[in-house]
């Protein structure tokens, strides 16, 4: 268990502090926060360290660090893994893009968080549904919307969440029956400098938005290629199968990888065959997370040809192209093409896009607002470098690929249906929302 | 000095506010405007006696406070004595002392108002330790709450009650505890739960007389799954002596037959419980196994690392599945790698570090989901450069040259250092590789970067003691190092280099002469060490070229008193050579061992304890926890200590090998992770080279 947490803002000042056992000095403490901030201008710290026998376990969420300091062999990933949902539930209370001075501002509210999760050094309960009856400060975000939309919902005290579904309550209404279903596919790449692929992966979420009444019944078909081939040979001969068939031959199937699913997911059914179904919780979450390296489809191609000419030229020559349907296309692209440290001018032209040589960053940056499907762009750019006395081999970092592409799934995964099943029968409405976005997407040269 | 001290105060005040973070903003500048106001006869009342340097910079604010939080008017006003009571929270989070407003807050509790009296138990809890007579007032009022009708209230008052700490409550909080222990509230009697183990803290024997632990055992039972799982995280501290919950077989099915109803930290302590956990039979251990794998689907790291934890274990039991298990874990372990989070990332990586090293092989297909790529933190990096090569084999091998290939020219040093490291660990595991490795780190030198120099050289020299063969391609290559190479421990390779390879190299005398030369300019040890060790190596494949030289090293060496290991061996080497030259020769041209393994790779025995250690601080740090942890706060572990014991088999050594001294044990810290090959101290280079690798730098040299 944690001896004490505290909170520390970028300048590696104590925002709040929270002691649970009286084991760790005052000075160690903040010899570690001396560190923290060292190490913040040298880049990259460990999450995990040890100083004098104490350990520090720190979660970076915004520019806030949230510290555990123990001295006991604790459970690592389990703590860390506390601290950042700590600063999800913070970023769910005081906004996606909270610093420390809101949490200044609201540090009742942060105490009350702070009561709640962890008790004496053990994490409590971290889900914002079963916290916010016991939440008087403030509300989650998510919630106010909601109650801006919709008739504000009663938030009965004594309907706390106890028993075996308690990420939902009993009894909520909705006016409307919604739910939203979002898939965002974050694609990383990593490929040499002759084009080779070397990984290319898709790791995905699907997050749901239900403003559901009463206690529904939700079953979600992907086109997961292991339930669809149980299916078919499941159905085979039987009477069933054409319809089925229908589905699957004209629906590209994806291979899965790994999956991790929201705690309303019944695991069980999963393992036995496959199918998703749940009870939602109210509001939005995190239904599954998934992996796949197969088929990947990389939404957007880079192809890079950059000479070092003698000396003191560097050339340029960099191809773009949305490899989507001519209906799909991608936005804010921004392509990060590092040049010498000792690049002193650029000539840069674009097809398409403004591109400018960043002083600062050793490197043009090329956007493009939108490109349609298809369509292609080209920079060309010779930079000139001043000679230098020292001459060092440039170590030609990678390119580097920001891009998002509404509509379009890289890894081809796709949503069959979604049922709701609720005792009173309403129809609910569902929306489905697909992107694609650049994770680490870099391509060397 | 009667005037003097408003003014001083008030200057200073001002600056305080001006200092402080503009968090109360408006309110808090109308506080000070009006505390100079008023604060002339409130201060005249309380400060006079002291000298003006005691005076407490926000006395005039806390009294302010204090005033208002006496106000009629404040009290009628629900809204106003919030804001009120607010402000003292803010100044508490700001670190200024406001203690002095104990009584009134206490007071202030006795209020219907949730909200008040939780910023009101705040403030208590938080000043009790330090108030400790004034403490009394408050437990009245919070015995009282425990017995209120909301459920928010008594548990929240529980929690305040035992969140004072203080010896007096002792008596006032038993007979709460027994009552909130069976309250009809989940919420009460979780906080109850947890209460337990605070006053388990305060006093030990209180809570083993009350018979408070049999209360518990049952609450494990308890139809809520976080007063059930709050239980166990209790029980295991307070039964910390006797091993914790000792769990049996019914324990087991009731709680994994409802683990789905606990949220993530409960299935973490339940999956704790499991690893302890022996079963009975074959068919009860596949039980189990389906149960918990469906916790390697949830979204949760930690619950994942836990299941991890349980089949690793049953991995050792059943050897027959053990490629199977592993098998399983590795997609989990894949996602969880790919994780956005870099903090779960890195602490996931070294755990695949452990599983890869205790099962080769299992990860081999998948290395390049080990690539590093450009912006990850360099500690993520470095785990991966250690990942690397373990998954090397004949297949990948060529591709995973390449890739590292690339991390060489990394600008980051450290990077490229561990990736040069990282080719030397291929070659050492692939002697069919090893050729093209050393080509390619020969190719490296040229790349004109002195850290990379240095780290090839110094790897090479280490697998010139594995593959001798090879030195005919690497000693072309020493004349330029000699020259180029400014790092010591670099430095101190070539020479060694020379010396063992040196006898058909035409050059190698003249590179020695070159450094004698130069000796009173030379400050490393190391170096001026591996010198008189090479030319004396030289000088019995060589006579008369080295004779001259040899003599005239030993003059400076014998006359330098900078180090007393350098002169004694000298003085050994000399003596020996005066005694009787051909004994002198059997001694140090002694036919010397193959060196087929490196002691490093042997390091079974810590990996042993560490993977025992499965789960924990210990992984991460790379140190079984009896190194890093005080006796006072051994054993006492949330969920992970509870080590995996396995039964020793036949691939895995005894814990400390007799033949190598335990890595860490005296080499430090670091040693097993970052010394791989490493030179590591003064005197490997002396005498047969292939003992020098057992003794690891413990001994300054052997004979």
């Amino acid at each position: 268990m944690l001896s004490g947490l505290m909170i520390v803002g970028a300048r590696g000042d104590v925002v709040i502090e929270r002691a649970y056992r009286d084991d760790i000095p005052h000075a160690a403490a903040d010899a570690f926060r001396n560190e923290v901030v060292a190490c913040m201008e040298a880049g990259s710290a460990p999450p995990v360290r040890l100083l004098d026998g104490f350990s520090f376990l720190s979660a970076r969420v915004n520019e806030v660090y949230i510290i555990g300091a123990c001295r006991t062999n604790l459970n690592a990933v389990l703590l860390l893994d506390f601290l950042l949902s700590f600063g999800r539930l913070l970023k769910c209370y005081l906004g996606e893009k909270f610093t420390d001075n809101d949490i200044r501002n609201r540090f009742s509210l942060v105490y009350e968080l702070l009561d709640e999760t962890m008790d004496f050094g053990y994490p409590q309960s971290c889900s914002v549904e079963s916290l916010e009856p016991h939440i008087s400060f403030g509300k989650p975000r998510a919630r106010k919307e909601l109650e801006k939309k919709n008739q504000p919902h009663h938030t009965a005290r004594e309907l706390l969440a106890t028993g075996d579904v308690d990420w939902r309550r009993q009894g909520i209404k909705h006016k409307t029956n919604e739910i939203f279903l979002t898939i965002t596919e974050q694609v990383s790449l990593l490929m040499s400098s002759d084009g080779t692929v070397l990984s290319a992966e898709v790791s995905g979420n699907i997050r749901l938005k239900s403003f559901l009444s009463g206690m529904p019944d939700c079953k979600l078909g992907l086109n997961d290629k292991l339930l669809l081939t149980a299916q078919r040979s499941m159905t085979a001969g039987g009477e069933g199968s054409r319809s089925i068939t229908a589905i699957s031959s004209d629906m590209q199937q994806v291979l899965i990888e790994d999956c991790a699913f929201h705690r309303c997911v019944r695991v069980g059914r999963f393992d036995s065959d496959r199918s998703i179904t749940f009870i939602p919780p109210d509001g939005e979450f995190e239904l599954m997370k998934y992996r796949i390296s197969q088929n990947v489809r990389l939404p957007v191609k880079i192809v890079p040809i950059v000479e070092e000419i003698g000396r003191n030229k560097v050339l340029y020559n960099i191809r773009v192209a949305a490899d989507v349907s001519k209906k799909r296309f991608a936005t804010g692209l921004v392509i990060r093409i590092p040049c010498p440290s000792n690049t002193a001018k650029t000539k840069i032209s674009v097809s398409k896009g403004r591109a400018k040589y960043d002083v600062v960053h050793h490197a043009i940056v090329w956007r493009i607002k939108r490109l349609a499907g298809e369509a292609e762009a080209t920079l060309s750019c010779t930079a000139q470098l001043s000679t230098v006395t020292k001459s060092t081999v440039w170590s030609r970092p990678p390119i580097e690929a920001d891009f998002v592409v509404p509509m379009v799934t890289a890894s081809g995964l796709a949503v069959r249906y979604l049922r709701v099943v609720e005792k009173s029968t309403y129809s609910a409405e569902k929306w489905v929302k697909y992107s694609s976005r650049a994770g680490s997407y870099q391509i060397r040269i | 000095v009667a005037s003097g001290v408003p003014r001083a105060a008030v200057s200073r005040l001002e600056a305080a506010a001006r200092a402080s973070v503009a968090v109360l903003g408006a309110a808090r500048a109308l506080a000070c405007s009006q505390s100079a106001r008023m604060a002339a006869p409130a201060r005249s009342a309380v400060a006079k006696p002291q000298p003006a340097y005691f005076v407490d910079q926000k006395k005039g604010e806390v009294n302010e406070l204090k005033a208002l939080l006496r106000n009629q008017a404040v009290e009628r006003d629900p809204r106003r004595k919030r804001e009120v009571v607010k402000k003292v929270i803010a100044y508490m989070t700001l670190g200024f002392d406001v203690s002095r407003l104990f009584s009134e807050m206490v007071m202030a509790s006795s209020t219907a108002d949730i909200i008040m009296k939780k910023m009101c138990y705040l403030f208590l809890s938080n000043y009790a330790a330090s108030n400790e007579e004034l403490a009394t007032l408050c437990i009245n009022t919070m015995t009282k709450d425990c017995q209120d009708s909301d459920p928010l209230v008594r548990g929240l008052a529980l929690r305040s009650l035992s969140s004072l700490r203080l010896a007096s409550t002792l008596e006032y909080l038993l007979p709460v505890l027994h009552r909130g222990l069976s309250d009809n509230s989940a919420y009460v009697r979780r906080n109850a739960v947890m209460a337990v183990l605070k006053l388990y803290d305060l006093d030990k024997s209180a809570v083993k007389e009350s018979g408070m632990v049999d209360t518990l055992r049952e609450r494990i039972r308890d139809r809520d799954a976080q007063v059930s799982a709050s239980s166990l995280m209790v029980l295991g501290e307070v039964l910390l002596d006797e091993g914790g919950v000792i769990p049996d077989k019914d324990l087991i099915v009731h709680l994994l037959n409802r683990i789905r109803e606990f949220n993530e930290w409960g299935q973490c302590t339940v999956l704790g419980l499991v690893v302890k956990y022996r079963p009975e039979s074959q068919e009860e251990t596949f039980a189990i196994m389906n149960i918990i794998d469906g916790c390697l689907r949830v979204a949760n790291s930690a619950v994942v690392l836990a299941a991890a934890k349980c089949f690793l274990r049953y991995a050792d039991m059943m050897r027959s599945l053990k490629d199977q298990i592993y098998l399983r874990l590795k997609q989990p372990m894949l996602t969880l790698m790919a994780s956005p989070s870099h903090e779960i990332r890195f602490s996931v990586l070294k755990h695949v570090d452990i599983m890869v090293s205790r099962c080769p092989g299992v990860f081999d297909d998948q290395f390049k989901q080990f690539y590093c790529h450009f912006n990850e933190p360099t500690h993520v990096k470095f785990v991966k450069l250690h990942i690397l090569p373990e998954l090397t084999n004949e297949e990948n091998v060529y591709e995973l040259v390449q890739e590292l290939s690339e991390y060489v020219d990394d600008v980051d040093a450290s990077i490229a250092k561990r990736a040069i490291e990282a080719f030397g660990r291929i070659a050492v595991k692939m002697p069919s590789g090893a050729d093209g490795i050393i080509n390619q780190l020969l190719n490296f030198m040229s790349m004109d970067v002195e850290y990379v120099r240095t780290q090839v050289v110094i790897v090479i020299k280490d697998l010139l003691r594995k593959y001798p063969d090879r030195a005919r391609d690497v000693l072309p290559a020493l004349p330029r190092c000699m020259r180029r190479v400014e790092d010591p421990t670099g430095r101190a390779a070539v020479i060694f280099m020379l010396g063992e390879f040196g006898h058909n190299m035409r050059q190698a005398p003249y590179l020695l002469e070159s450094v004698i030369d130069k000796y009173d300019d030379e400050t490393s040890v190391q170096v001026k060490i591996n010198l008189l060790t090479a030319v004396l190596k030289l000088f019995f494949a060589r006579p008369p070229e080295l004779h001259g030289m040899l003599v005239q090293l030993l003059t400076v060496m014998v006359n330098d008193t900078s180090d007393s290991n350098l002169h004694d061996r000298a003085l050994l080497y000399y003596r020996l050579l005066r005694h009787d030259p051909e004994e002198a020769r059997r001694c140090i041209t002694c036919p010397k061992d193959q060196v087929t393994t490196f002691t490093e790779e042997r390091l079974g025995g810590l990996r042993h304890r560490l993977y025992t250690e499965f789960n924990s601080l210990a992984i991460i740090y790379d140190k079984p926890s009896d190194q890093f942890i005080d006796e006072t706060h051994m054993q006492s572990s949330f969920g992970s200590a509870n080590t995996i014991e396995v039964g020793v088999d036949e691939d895995v050594p005894p814990a400390i090998p007799l033949s190598s001294p335990a890595p860490g044990d005296s080499s430090g810290p670091s040693s097993g992770y970052d010394d791989l090959l490493g030179f590591g101290g003064a005197g490997e280079g002396s005498g047969s080279s292939a003992h020098s690798a057992t003794n690891g730098g413990r001994q300054p040299w052997s004979l």
